[in-house]
């Protein structure tokens, strides 16, 4: 078995390494928190390598979200409450900001996006988990209803309702951010 | 369709995740009906105040970077150029070597635990629980955590630096892991008191990119895991081997 560890390896590294971003993504956005991110995606990457070898190819960045989920369900599981409801709003902008010209210049419509954006995290941040979840999957991963069924291990109907009061439920809160600010 | 149908399907619609029949009769309601329709434009416009913002975490660099070291050894090392194309031959011959040396029925994967246990504590964000270069703070560090005290060899003055130590449950004993950085590789020793259980069968073990070799020093059994090449651990050992014998 001690050369299949090899070449599991290397496969291992050419498909499900690259969707990394995804998984890290994903954890924090589940957690909320860098260190369970981190915490949680090095458990997924643990536990991905060792079930490798039942994976036969495939949608490998579905395959590696469905295990970053259930280890981060593990997690917060396992982590005291109060510990889930922080949220630091500071470092998503910081890290996420991706150079996007277009406005380039007008430092006015850069501070507007910039509040646009804090609105938009921090209504989804403080969305309950399952809603955070098939938005993240189905906006940021742009998987199809189906894919995401198979990562939450539910039926296609699900996805479909619990997006749709994940979307109600955002566009509530942006809105209401938006009124009371 | 009727509106209450649409409405079931609506959201399917906007994510494009309907088939081309329920395409067409949604969108033949939506040229009837006007609540749909504003309830449409309202989801794409969510839809798009999302899509605009960003919203992406990327994993940060050192953790990439550390899985992706872990998990492909044999690339992480350009100071040994000849080991690499050689890599393919090398699994080739480690198989035969398997296969001929030793033709006991499957025992493969007697090295599979320690070797795991290398590559978790290599992923993760703290290799070690004692963070130290001195035996005199890992050594009793150790022995509170463990039933027995465990010989802590520094090799610093020989080009290996102890980097902490750890307690770990290894093929059903606790076990001490000593890691020790070489170059730009790690190794970990794993130790336990050799009433305890016997190391592996082979001495020596390859696992593409990854080699294991057990060691004896008085008292105590000991198994070494590191993405070094044969060669090189062969020497750690060696070295390790005499001054935890003869600190």
């Amino acid at each position: 078995m001690s050369s299949s560890v090899g070449s599991r390896n290397h496969r291992f590294v050419e498909e499900v390494l690259p969707h990394a971003d995804a998984a890290y993504n994903l954890a924090r956005w589940l957690s909320r928190s860098d260190a369970d991110a981190r915490d949680i995606v090095q458990e997924a990457f643990v536990r991905a390598l060792r079930y490798f070898e039942g994976f036969h190819g495939g949608a490998a960045r579905a395959w590696l979200l469905s295990i970053v989920r259930n280890t981060a369900y593990t997690w917060l599981r396992a982590k005291p409450p109060a510990a889930e409801s922080r949220w630091n709003l500071e470092s998503p902008g910081a890290e996420t900001e991706e150079a996007e010209p277009g406005e380039g210049g007008d430092p006015l419509t850069e501070v507007t996006r910039q509040q646009e954006g804090d609105l938009v995290r921090r209504a989804i941040a403080q969305l309950p988990i399952e809603y955070r979840e098939v938005l993240i999957l189905r906006e940021l991963e742009d998987f199809s209803y189906r894919e995401i069924a198979s990562i939450l291990d539910c039926p296609i109907g699900t996805v479909m309702s619990r997006l749709s009061r994940a979307r109600d439920a955002l566009g509530a809160r942006i809105r209401s951010e938006v009124h009371g600010s | 369709m009727t509106h209450e149908e649409a409405q079931a399907l609506l959201e399917a619609y906007v994510d494009d995740q309907l088939d081309v029949g329920d395409t067409l009769k949604i969108e033949e309601h939506l040229g009837e009906c006007e609540r749909c329709r504003a309830w449409r434009e309202e989801r794409v416009a969510l839809s798009a105040k999302i899509r605009s913002v960003p919203l992406r975490f990327s994993l940060p660099p050192e953790m990439a970077q550390s899985i992706r070291k872990s998990l492909q050894p044999a690339r992480a090392a350009p100071v040994r150029p000849p080991w690499i194309p050689a890599l393919a031959a090398g699994v080739v011959m480690g198989l035969l070597g398997l296969w001929v040396g030793h033709s006991l029925p499957d025992r493969s994967g007697e090295g599979d635990e320690w070797i795991n246990a290398y590559v978790r504590s290599t992923l993760s964000a703290r290799p070690v629980d004692v963070l130290s270069s001195s035996h005199h703070t890992v050594r009793p560090w150790l022995s509170g955590k463990l039933p027995f005290s465990p010989p802590v060899p520094e090799l610093s003055d020989q080009g290996d630096s102890l980097l902490g130590g750890r307690a770990d449950y290894i093929d059903r004993r606790p076990v001490a892991a000593l890691r020790y950085q070489h170059g730009n590789h790690q190794i970990d020793v794993f130790i336990w008191p050799n009433s305890q259980g016997a190391p592996p069968k082979d001495s020596e073990t390859a696992v593409e990119g990854f080699h294991l070799m057990t060691a004896q020093v008085p008292g105590f059994n000991a198994v070494m895991v590191s993405d070094l090449d044969a060669a090189e651990l062969r020497a750690f050992h060696d070295r390790w081997q005499q001054r935890a014998a003869a600190p």
